[in-house]
């Protein structure tokens, strides 16, 4: 029945390239724009440096010919250091006493013995201080040896004049070959800009034919079932078909109501005879917060790992509309390519890595952004250099925002559990997500903890505009923050609305929250 | 002139790279010295040398893939006997055979890594040890080599002298070759473990759902870890195969694999200089040592106690041992500073 | 009649390699069911064992002239002591090995324990040399030089005792784990050790007796092994040990069964194989050939054969 599609195997298989080498690019964009400026920091920073050491280096192979002139000759020079020595020595040998004698009188005599001390030790350094002038008595420069002094002198400033031209003409050789490196870079934009657009039309094209596709689909598809109820038809293909055209039917409603962000529709996941979800259907809205409530064992984590492909579900439709902006079956995509499309999950269980900082978790979570692959990890090319450091610019402000910033260079073994949480949250926000899947955020916090949680919720929310999909128990939250809460039972749906409409429902009531008082 | 030291040089020594090529020269330098050194003691240090790097890929495995893969004995094998028989019966030039090795070791490594993804943690030190176990027993079917061992390069009826880019290599040579493996691998691990892909492989040893949730390709990485591994066994194989001339069958099973599984897990699995240390404990000391005085025995049961102390009450290994040494010394010196001289 | 006898004498020899292969794996699931581990050091333990039982034997006969042991056993009664000392010393080794190391390592994970019994491998490797000296000519006596013969095939009576032994050891120890208390506290132990400590089982004895048991089913193959090969080295039980574990993991780890079932198979296939390969002339790859297709068994149910697949929670 399938022979009327357009779409075949091959374009789809083309289709899913595309749209990897789409996003590919559109990170590759990112970092040539933002290439030219660091290169050009790079370039100032070191001639800086540069200059900085060279000056360095000549200030201190002239200090000695300096101090010369200005009468402070070898000998003096001689004479300071082995003061200084003696000084030095002194010091010890003088706190020595110091502890051994307190440990021997009290206070009292400890004052006076020290007095005696330091008395003798004046008159023995004077001694020492004279032998040293008799030694190595101070003699003026003369007229040779000042001249050579001099021209040792404008020796070094040649130097160092020689120096700071050779690198300011480096310099600047840099900087043209940055002008032309940023003509090529520009160039080099507007290509990839241009693939980009290329591309983008093609997964547009795709993306009208799917639908076309599919409306025709599922007109063949309405009168089969017609045909096949009419002959009773074996039941086994009456779902067959009837699946098929409820997938389409959410995937058009999916794309009729722009404001709809997820769509599951008729959930069911079976493991043996436990039907740990059983026919869920509920649309989460665009840049709402959406709760799932309901008693434990009720399926609510089962609804999260059907959704971000860790179970496949056996029967029902979850349709998304990435961030893209294109409609997609999550049941199409692998475990690990949820992310691009752009969910983002927490887990009920820290799952952080205890072996790195809490920065070096986040860059993990940054994983799907990276244009490096590991035979540029082998070699720390300047390329993966460069990724990280943006990427680490990124995670510290995130955790700035989240007030975690202290904690950034630690291991997050031993932190507070609400700290964890909070560090659970930044990474999801690393990849810019446009739907966060929170699994019992609040689990294991305080009241306090709780409502520091639900305002960052709120401001993650408001702020970057980002759907939130949770799961929670604790009603004070749930009801607080969340635009549709919906609550279901044995894996069944038992009532869906604002919290205020929840809270009203007899079912959940009865099945949940409690015949008496809301909390 | 000083101004380049201190803007180029310096910064580099900083650099752990430098310790690394520390490294490669004392290893050149212990070429210089063939004549001084006693024979065995130069042997001991080379083999150390070759074996080390068999750890190396082995910690990365283990330490960062977190799997324990008991198929290093095969791949040394592989490499080894690869090498030999390309070059010696094919008739190949030495670039070829290595080469030959390489992809061989390249291709059993990724057949390693799809058997782990069907089988978890405990089990797979079983399976792999068992798969290690295959590939000693068809390098054995392999006629020429059904006595267990090969005949040494330069002996023979059909022996070729060893030739590398027109030079004729010796014993000796291989000593060079060593070096320059050690230096790379050193830093190539170094460098992998500090970047996104060593981060890669630890988030999935942690929690390897967690990872695929933040896009990390399970298959990928895992093969990789496996590849890596496998191409740095196959390397100290070739190695050895260069330096001793001759291989035994027996000498690469399941004894070896434990050993280098030792030398990691006492060295210290995460650190480089760690498995350094490792290395040196279990194969070089016994090497060097033990098997000089006939103590070869004592050696093993040693090891063997070290890896079970270790592994229950210090698990960062003796790398850790010697850093926690390290501050209790640097504390008591301390102590008696502050005895003598006081507070102020 | 000639396939009646291929079958016959196929049947005969896996019964023969499993009698063997069974007491060894017995001993690598009990360990595992309740200390979590993988033991590698099954085999060491038996060989132990052996060399033990092979020493108490030298020991009654020495000849004046050149000090080499001679000995004539004239009686099975003579084999007795030795074999029961043998496997008393295995016994109290493993009982040492949890009491002294496992109990202070409850708490690591399973790779860690998997970790200790191979450095206990090497131990032991170095252990005996050392106790035993480093020649190689002891050897544990059979039971029984004679052959008898049944429908043309020729079965050695040593094997045949040592076939009766481990069905009936086994066979007891399955009764006594299913209806004893000690069984109970096993299978308790084995489903959860924390929550059977709870309930006031005493989890470090149930440990310590495994390690016990297991070292004596070890001991018992080992001896019964050299004795029908007829040498014996510190690596001669490796290849019984690589069979156990790849009969545990083709019969699945999670039941006690499972891994005498993968036993048998592994058994069967070891006699088939070569009869297979034998018209080809390729007898020599039936060992590779068996390995392999036992982890392709294990590739398609990594569970085992009759093990059962356990779905994680996230």
């Amino acid at each position: 029945m399938e022979q009327n599609k357009k779409i075949n195997h091959l374009m789809t298989y083309k289709h899913g390239l595309n749209v990897n080498k789409h996003r590919r690019t559109t990170l590759l964009v990112n970092y040539y724009k933002g290439l030219a400026d660091e290169l050009e920091k790079e370039i100032k920073t070191s001639y800086e440096q540069s200059k900085k050491l060279i000056e360095e280096l000549y200030l201190e192979n002239i200090k000695i010919y300096q101090m010369q002139l200005d009468g402070f000759t070898i000998n003096d020079r001689t004479r300071e250091v082995k003061i200084q020595k003696y000084d030095q020595k002194q010091y010890w040998a003088r706190r020595k006493f110091k502890t051994s004698t307190r440990r021997k009188v009290d206070e009292n005599a400890l004052d006076a013995a020290l007095n005696l001390y330091d008395e003798s030790q004046k008159v023995k350094r004077d001694d020492f201080i004279k032998s040293l002038e008799d030694k190595y008595p101070h003699k003026n420069l003369t007229e040779n040896e000042s001249k050579i002094v001099h021209q040792k002198i404008e020796g070094y400033d040649k130097k160092k004049n020689d120096q700071l031209s050779k690198k300011t003409q480096k310099y600047e050789m840099r900087l043209k070959k940055l002008e032309s490196f940023k003509l090529k870079n520009q160039k080099r934009i507007l290509e990839k800009e241009l693939l980009n657009q290329k591309l983008s039309q093609e997964i547009d094209l795709y993306n009208q034919q799917v639908l076309i596709d599919d409306q025709a689909l599922l007109v063949n598809f309405e009168t089969k079932l017609e045909t096949l109820t009419k002959q009773n038809g074996s039941k086994k293909q009456i779902e067959k078909i009837q699946k098929k055209i409820d997938r389409i039917h959410t995937i058009l409603h999916t794309i009729e109501h722009p404001d709809v962000h997820l769509s599951i529709h008729n959930l069911k996941m079976y493991f043996g005879g436990i039907k740990a979800v059983n026919d869920l259907s509920f649309d989460v809205k665009k840049g709402e917060i959406f709760g799932l409530i309901g008693p434990n064992g009720a399926g609510k984590t089962t609804v999260f790992n059907c959704i971000t492909q860790f179970y496949k579900a056996t029967g029902g439709d979850a349709i998304f509309r990435n961030k893209e902006e294109n409609i997609v079956d999550l049941y199409e995509r692998k475990t690990h390519d949820i992310i691009n499309e752009g969910i983002a999950r927490s887990f009920q269980n820290v799952e952080l890595i205890w072996e790195l900082t809490v920065l070096d978790n986040l860059l993990v979570a940054a994983h799907s952004l990276l244009i490096t692959n590991y035979a540029e990890h082998m070699i720390h090319s300047k390329r993966m250099q460069r990724e990280e450091a943006v990427l680490r610019t990124k995670g510290m402000q995130i955790l700035v925002d989240l007030g975690i910033a202290e904690y950034a260079f630690r291991s997050p073994y031993g932190l507070p559990y609400g700290i964890l949480k909070k560090i659970e949250l930044a990474r999801t926000l690393m990849t810019n997500p446009t739907l966060i899947i929170l699994d019992e955020p609040a689990a294991g916090l305080n009241d306090a903890e709780t409502a520091d949680l639900a305002k960052v919720i709120q401001s993650i929310n408001q702020k970057f505009g980002i759907t939130i999909f949770l799961v929670e128990h604790d009603m004070g939250l749930v009801m607080s923050i969340c635009d549709t809460v919906c609550a279901i039972s044995f894996g069944k749906k038992i009532g869906i609305g604002t919290p205020k409409e929840i809270q009203q429902n007899p079912e959940v009531r009865a099945a949940y929250l409690g015949d008496d008082s809301d909390e | 002139m000083k101004l380049y030291f201190r803007e180029k040089v310096k910064p580099f020594m900083k650099k752990p790279h430098f310790g690394f090529l520390v490294v490669g020269l004392l290893l050149v330098v212990l070429r210089l010295l063939v004549n001084v050194l006693p024979p065995d003691i130069y042997g001991a240090i080379v083999t150390t040398a070759y074996y080390y790097l068999a750890g190396l890929g082995f910690a990365l495995l283990l330490g960062y893939g977190g799997l324990a893969s008991l198929g290093t004995g095969a791949f040394v094998g592989i490499g080894a006997f690869s090498l030999h028989f390309v070059f010696r019966y094919l008739a190949m030039p030495l670039t070829v055979a290595i080469l030959a090795g390489i992809i061989l070791a390249i291709l059993v490594s990724i057949a390693f890594g799809f058997v782990s993804l069907r089988i978890s943690g405990m089990y797979l030190a079983i399976v792999t040890m068992g798969l290690s176990q295959i590939v000693i027993e068809v390098i054995r079917n392999i006629p020429q080599y059904a006595s267990g061992t090969t005949g040494g390069f330069l002996s023979g009826p059909m022996a070729r002298p060893l030739e590398f880019l027109g030079m004729r290599l010796n014993s000796n040579s291989a000593v060079l070759f060593t070096a320059v493996f050690v230096v790379a691998g050193m830093m190539i691990v170094h460098n992998l473990i500090h970047s996104s892909t060593g981060r890669a492989l630890l988030s999935i040893k942690n929690s390897d759902t967690a990872a695929q949730t933040m896009g990390i390709n399970l298959l990928k990485y895992r093969l990789f870890a496996f590849v890596i591994s496998g191409v740095y066994g196959t390397m100290a194989g070739i190695l050895s195969m260069l330096f001793v001339r001759n291989g035994n069958v027996s000498q690469i099973g399941i004894t070896f694999a434990l050993n280098i599984l030792a030398a990691v897990v006492i060295g210290g699995t995460k650190s480089v200089w760690g498995i350094m240390l490792g290395t040196f404990v279990i194969f070089g000391l016994d090497l060097a040592v033990f098997q000089r005085f006939g103590l070869g025995n004592y050696s093993l049961i040693i090891n063997g106690v070290l890896i079970i102390l270790v592994v229950m009450f210090y698990p960062g290994g003796l790398i850790q041992l010697f850093g926690d040494l390290k501050r209790f010394i640097n504390k008591q010196i301390l102590k008696v500073k502050e005895h003598i001289y006081g507070t102020e | 009649m000639n396939f009646a006898t291929d079958i016959l004498s196929i049947i005969i020899s896996a019964l023969i390699s499993f009698s063997f292969l069974s007491l060894a794996t017995f001993g690598i699931v009990l360990i595992f069911k309740t200390s979590s581990t993988t033991n590698f050091a099954q085999g060491m333990l038996g060989i132990l064992g052996a060399y033990t039982t092979s020493y108490l034997i030298d020991k009654q006969g020495v000849m004046d002239v050149t000090g080499l042991p001679s000995v004539v056993i004239t009686s099975p009664t003579q084999l007795i002591l030795p074999i029961l000392g043998g496997i008393l010393v295995s016994f109290i080794t493993g009982f040492l090995i949890n009491t002294v190391i496992f109990k202070h390592a409850k708490f690591t994970n399973a790779a860690t324990k998997q970790i200790i019994t191979m450095g206990l491998v090497i131990v032991i490797t170095g252990l005996i040399p050392l106790i035993f000296g480093a020649t190689v000519t002891r050897v544990s006596f059979p039971f029984s030089q004679a052959t008898i013969m049944f429908q043309g095939i020729a079965i050695p009576v040593h094997q045949l005792i040592t076939l009766i032994i481990s069905t009936i050891i086994i066979f007891s120890l399955f009764i006594l784990l299913k209806y004893t208390k000690w069984g109970l506290g096993v299978r308790s132990v084995a489903s959860n050790e924390r929550v059977a400590g709870m309930m006031g089982i005493n989890t470090s004895v149930i440990n310590s007796m495994s390690w016990a048991i297991a070292g004596a089913l070890g001991a018992l193959s080992a001896i019964t092994y050299t004795a029908a090969i007829g040498t014996m080295s510190v690596v001669t039980m490796t290849s019984i040990q690589i069979n156990s574990f790849y009969a545990s993991i083709l019969g699945g780890f999670n039941s006690f069964a499972g891994p005498l079932g993968g036993a048998f198979l592994l058994s069967a296939g070891q006699a088939i194989f070569p009869k297979l390969l034998v018209t080809w002339n390729l007898a020599s790859w039936s060992n590779t050939l068996l390995y392999l297709s036992i982890i392709l068994a294990v590739l398609i149910k990594p569970a085992g054969l009759f093990g059962k697949k356990i779905v994680k929670k996230v």
